[in-house]
């Protein structure tokens, strides 16, 4: 995967680079432009990565897991519909579906974790700390 | 001799009620505000700004001094227990913070935690009563180009100093400089690396880096983990376990004693903050600790080394806040609010208009730092309980509070969506063996480096001969020189020396 890391810098550092020579400018009214520290940084950044493509090995697949990704597609699923549930019915949701399906613990179990989390978010930060939490259609 | 006795003036108006009642309340709130990740110092004290408003302001400031102390401890435990810093200076103590919690130490590293934060605090409030004015005007010698080449130096050092691979230690670093340019270029006006987004205009939020990067990216990485719970030894952890040692206490001594003079002078250093000066310390323990080998890995030392700092820091800036008026950190420009808004001029004059005000503020640092480690050491047993929660159920909690905390910064979901992005890379990066670690502190620097490269180039009319014009950033060049040669150097050197022997 070092090589993935390395090719996802190399694009990225040599985009900045350009622009920042482009279209930022470098040096301005002797002193440094906008693009200053953006062509240094990737200059710099774009030699080591193509360094580290050149010494690595071929990508390995399989170090990706499946289940490593649950947690960001629970996450991304519960921000797209966040403004219809609203996020402190959201923590109720995504704690007891996760206890309940991940963890197999008995529906009453995860209910009552569920509630907890979702009374220490609401009091916490929506009541003490003036929180104002994302509301669903039901206004919570 | 003058200042000893104005303290024990001061001590008469901090040990009253209310000043008390303000010092306790204060660093108790503090502890759990920092404690809870996306909040922060910064967030805390403004937000409770408001309840001081008609208080006599010796109260007020008390209370809010205590809130900023206060959150550096707490910052630590959350970084300690589930990979979450409460607050950006506690990134370095998930470092071997967590690494320990995975041992089965957490109760060592909470007590290091606090043992180091007591310790670094008192070092800087000794230093703030004796020398803080004079500290204060040698603060003052650091302009831009001293700045520019402390931070070139920080820079180039955090690249080795973190991780197993150099290269991709300064890869890490190079990405966290770039995507600390995205944004409106304050000093020119101009849009940078935007994409057309408007919540781009204001840049990447650090605290949604930080809880992406390290707590999202770490629950990604437990869902193929094989343990059952966030420590390895659960029926172990006992109170009397998570005592240290006296061999311990004498190992990390030396290194709390570096930390809090180190953080101290960062501290006073305008701009600098709690966050520069863990990571300072932090990679001085790495380069000259005796138990450098391990940092990383789980140490003690790496858990005392920042956490003595950046609250010797927290106690540092207000030398500048009070002497100068000048703030040395974001949180100080809010207390710094607060003292004008109370009709008080902070400078060389508040320490003769309001000697009351001063050493009571002063004093009650004292009681505070006592109150905040009672607490601290008060809340282990229940913290090392948390550990004994199972992974499963402890995964859906830590996603719950990095989605809250990211959106708390500034009430966006841009900065959950951002926080969730980080995450995701970070796994990457994790799973690739590139250390964030870099990436966080370099992203943190280099809008200071930015800024005080302009300001130096402004001051020369475009000559960079005056970086090495100026005796203390040579010096600073000089050894920033040396840090990135000797490495390479030893690596030659040994190599060689391994061919002698393979030849004879």
């Amino acid at each position: 995967m070092e090589r993935l890391v390395a090719v996802f810098s190399l694009v990225m550092s040599l985009y900045w680079a350009y622009t920042g020579w482009n279209e930022y400018g470098f040096w301005e009214n002797r002193g440094p432009g906008a693009g200053f520290i953006p062509v240094l940084a990737g200059i710099f950044t774009a030699a080591l990565s193509a360094y580290i493509i050149y010494r690595s090995e071929k990508l390995d697949w399989n170090t990706l897991k499946l289940p490593a990704f649950y947690p960001a597609l629970a996450v991304f699923a519960g921000l797209l519909s966040m403004n219809i549930i609203g996020l402190v019915a959201f923590t109720f949701i995504l704690t007891t579906a996760w206890l309940k399906f991940m963890a197999r613990y008995t529906l009453r179990r995860s209910c009552l974790i569920g509630l907890g989390m979702t009374c220490f978010v609401f009091l916490v930060f929506e009541l003490w700390l003036d929180v104002p939490l994302p509301a669903g259609i039901l206004g919570i | 001799m003058e200042n000893i006795a104005l303290l024990i003036q001061g001590f008469s108006v901090a040990l009253s009620l209310d000043n008390l009642l303000a010092a306790t309340g204060g660093a108790i709130l503090g502890i759990l505000i920092g404690a809870m990740p996306g909040v922060g110092a910064l967030t805390g004290v403004s937000l409770l700004l408001p309840l001081v408003f008609k208080t006599d302001p010796t109260t007020g400031i008390i209370f809010l001094a205590g809130i900023y102390y206060g959150n550096m401890y707490g910052g630590s435990y959350s970084a300690i227990l589930i990979n979450v810093p409460g607050d950006s200076p506690a990134i370095m103590s998930c470092l071997d913070g967590y690494q320990l919690t995975g041992q089965g130490k957490a109760g060592k590293a909470l007590f290091t935690s606090n043992f180091a934060s007591f310790l670094g605090s008192s070092v800087g409030i000794i230093l703030l009563t004796i020398i803080g004015p004079a500290l204060a005007e040698v603060g003052l010698q650091f302009g831009p180009v001293e700045i520019t080449s402390l931070i070139i130096l920080a820079l180039s050092s955090i690249g080795w100093m973190l991780g197993d691979d150099p290269l991709k230690g300064l890869v890490s670093t190079g990405i966290g400089v770039l995507i600390a340019t995205i944004g409106v270029d304050l000093a020119l006006g101009q849009k940078r690396f935007t994409f057309g987004s408007l919540d781009l205009l204001s840049g990447l939020n650090f605290i949604s880096l930080v809880i992406g990067m390290f707590g999202f990216a770490q629950v990604m990485v437990l869902m193929t983990s094989k343990k059952e719970t966030m420590t390895a030894t659960v029926k172990k952890l006992t109170i009397r376990e998570s005592l240290l040692t006296w061999p311990e206490i004498k190992k990390i001594l030396p290194v709390i004693f570096r930390g809090s003079i180190l953080g101290n002078f960062v501290g006073v250093l305008p701009g600098a903050g709690a966050t520069t000066a863990s990571f300072l310390s932090y990679m001085m323990e790495k380069r000259i600790g005796k138990n450098r080998e391990n940092m990383g890995k789980g140490a003690l030392e790496g858990v005392a080394a920042a956490e003595s700092a950046d609250n010797a820091a927290a106690a540092g800036s207000f030398a500048p806040l009070l002497a100068l008026g000048i703030p040395g950190s974001a949180t100080s420009a809010v207390l710094l609010g607060g003292l004008m808004m109370w009709g008080l001029r902070p400078g060389p004059l508040l320490f003769k208009e309001n000697p009351e005000f001063v050493w009571g503020l002063i004093a009650s640092m004292y009681v505070g730092n006592l109150i905040c480690i009672g607490v601290g050491f008060a809340m282990i047993p229940f913290l090392i309980n948390l550990l004994k929660i199972p992974i499963v159920v402890m995964n859906p909690i830590v996603m719950i509070i990095c989605i809250v905390g990211a959106f708390s910064v500034n009430n966006s979901m841009f900065d959950v969506w951002l926080m969730l992005g980080s995450g995701v890379i970070a796994y990457f990066f994790i799973i690739s063996n590139y250390p964030v670690a870099p990436l966080l502190l370099a992203f943190i620097l280099t809008p200071r480096l930015e800024t005080a490269t302009r300001q130096s180039f402004d001051i020369s009319g475009g000559n960079p001969l005056i970086f090495i014009q100026k005796p203390i950033s040579l010096v600073l060049l000089v050894i920033t020189a040396l840090f990135m040669i000797a490495p390479l150097a030893m690596k030659f050197w040994q190599k060689n020396s391994s061919e002698k022997s393979c030849r004879l």
